[in-house]
């Protein structure tokens, strides 16, 4: 066959004709939208109807100096913390209590994956009332087993919101990583477990020297997907208490909509909006960098 | 699902122990919407003067039939609209991608992949002034239209890795008949790899169309009249409408829960392996 005919080796306007419409959508939605931030950034703007005025590098100075937004930053650092150390434990137990019980616990698999299908604005709000520190569904139960001293205002004292609704990110997402785990525990060949279970292996100790070790690959693929979500992350901290009292719950991304939609600097967003796409972009790349090299290890 | 091949390590045996660990977590996971529920049939005053469990003197369904009106079926529709078509461009374009990437020869392949693939951490937050400009210059700020853009253009990166590494496994040899009958690139991607895909196609749809159906930022950006906002901006408006009816206010959450529930409890494994498919390729 002529190379000229191979349809595997397409002309430029076959090619285009493939390749043109993701190219556009990401031009014009992903590439240029990151571009302009970056040149926004270096503007103090005050909305759409006034024009730009060039400041340099004045709204990163004033950036690298602003506490609220190093709060935002911590705040991202501390959800990513606890989604590492509750989520990681809880779901790989959940998932191979599921892989143990098999179609016995077809009910709490089914069951499990609840909080994961509502939306975060649903999730936010219903939990506004869950954490209520009068007619709260937590703070009830607990005054009704007489721990009264337990029962705190856990979104409005600034000093244990953060952890409050960070718990409540961990409570949506651990279905999530629950039957991630759970369908690598399933894609184990039954020949591994088989031999280990003739060799005597059984329980903790097969849990511990087949089945954990073998899905490292998905505990590992969790672990990146947390650490690009929680640095990022938006949604619950804006529904529940708009990143207060005080910022005590603002994540980059709420000051960034605080800054550039309440109080209308659109060139400080900017420069917020900047700093998230460095600060995700760099820690994706190294743990991209860390699990590449343990991947090879194993 | 494996069977077993009465080896008893392929059905252990469950103790107390399992089974409490597996209820203490089911009402972890679940009492939350009981509460939600149930606290939708209240009045607002039980609902301050009352103990949580205490039973509703009547049942209000007032609460729920109040929330059912025109601006929830209409926010329901916008849902749907926005994400089914949101969805069906996606596939389209991202299966069209994926086939480039998968099979065609070209000099920018890997590097235009890899760019993809980056693409898929991109934080959409720091894309949202560009984009909120963008839609006001285009004039169609508070429209439908403004949130298919983005929508479609974030599902792009996911979509086309999960497609391309499903296409590059499809067996060369059934796109040979096709190539001695002189097939043109453009029928082998129609007629063989898009059927063929079918399977990676649906779940790649699921996928998308349950994070779109509960996307909140673009459309809480990018929208801003009742009659334009998707269903979870809906409940959003509501509880700025109904903060002193807390009753009223859980009802609303309950209302809009259901699409996606009655979804799951029809297509349970299709739907879980749907938005497992992003995690589980990675």
């Amino acid at each position: 066959m002529s190379p000229r005919l191979d349809p595997f080796r397409p002309k430029a306007p076959t090619l285009i004709l493939f390749l043109s419409p993701t190219v556009l959508l990401l031009s014009l939605f992903l590439i240029w939208p990151i571009l302009d931030s970056f040149r926004l950034s270096f503007y103090d703007w005050s909305g759409l109807n006034v024009e730009p005025t060039p400041v340099g590098l004045g709204n990163w100075e004033e950036m690298l100096k602003d506490k609220n937004f190093w709060l935002g930053v911590r705040n991202g650092f501390i959800l990513l913390l606890m989604s590492i150390g509750i989520q990681i434990p809880l779901s790989l137990g959940l998932a191979l209590l599921l892989y143990r019980g098999g179609q016995r616990f077809r009910i709490f698999k089914f069951t499990y994956f609840f909080p994961f299908l509502m939306s975060s604005v649903a999730v936010g709000i219903l939990f506004r009332q869950v954490f209520d520190p009068n007619f709260g569904l937590i703070n009830s139960i607990l005054i009704a087993l007489n721990l009264d001293a337990l029962a705190l205002d856990w979104i409005g004292d600034p000093k244990i919101a953060i952890y409050s609704v960070s718990a409540l990110v961990c409570w949506q997402y651990i279905p999530f990583y629950t039957l991630l785990f759970l369908a690598a525990l399933n894609g184990i060949p039954s020949e591994v477990e088989e031999a280990a279970a003739i060799d005597g292996a059984k329980n903790w100790k097969l849990v511990k020297q087949i089945q954990l070790p073998l899905i490292r690959g998905s505990i590992l693929t969790a672990m990146t997907l947390m650490v690009i979500g929680s640095l990022k992350y938006f949604d619950l901290m804006w529904v529940m208490t708009g990143g207060g009292p005080l910022f005590s719950t603002s994540t980059m991304a709420t000051y960034l909509y605080q800054v550039a939609f309440k109080s209308y600097r659109v060139g400080y967003g900017s420069t917020i909006a900047s700093a998230l796409f460095i600060v995700v972009f760099t820690m994706a790349l190294l743990i991209n960098l860390i699990t590449r090299r343990s991947r090879i290890e194993n | 699902m494996k069977q077993s091949r009465s080896f008893n390590f392929k059905k252990p045996h469950l103790g107390i122990s399992h089974w409490s660990i597996g209820i203490v977590w089911l009402v972890v996971a679940t009492l939350p919407f009981l509460f939600m529920i149930f606290m939708g049939f209240k009045t607002p005053s039980e609902q301050i003067t009352d103990p949580i469990w205490k039973f509703p003197e009547n049942w209000q369904i007032s609460n729920f039939s109040q929330v059912l009106n025109v601006i929830y079926f209409q926010s329901l529709a916008n849902s749907i609209i926005v994400v089914v078509i949101s969805m069906f461009l996606t596939v389209i374009i991202a299966s069209m991608a994926a086939f480039a990437f998968a099979r065609l020869h070209f000099k920018l392949n890997s590097i235009l992949f890899s760019l993809i693939v980056a693409g898929l951490i991109v934080p959409i937050h720091t894309t949202l002034l560009p984009i909120y400009i963008l839609t006001n210059r285009l004039k169609i700020y508070d429209t439908l239209a403004a949130l298919i853009g983005p929508y479609v253009a974030f599902s792009i990166p996911i979509s086309i890795f999960i497609l391309t590494q499903f296409m590059r496994e499809v067996p060369r040899d059934l796109a040979e008949a096709a190539l001695i009958d002189g097939a043109s690139t453009n029928r082998i991607y129609r007629s063989i790899y898009f059927p063929v895909s079918r399977n990676a196609i649906v779940t790649v749809g699921i996928f998308n169309a349950v994070t779109l159906w509960n996307e909140f930022v673009f459309a809480y950006v990018l929208t801003s009249s009742p009659g334009k906002r998707t269903l979870p901006l809906a409940i959003w408006d509501f509880q700025g409408q109904y903060s002193s009816n807390i009753p009223a206010l859980l009802a609303s959450l309950t209302l809009s829960a259901i699409p996606l529930m009655l979804t799951y409890f029809i297509f349970q494994e299709k739907l879980v392996s749907g938005v497992m498919a992003g995690a589980v390729r990675a």
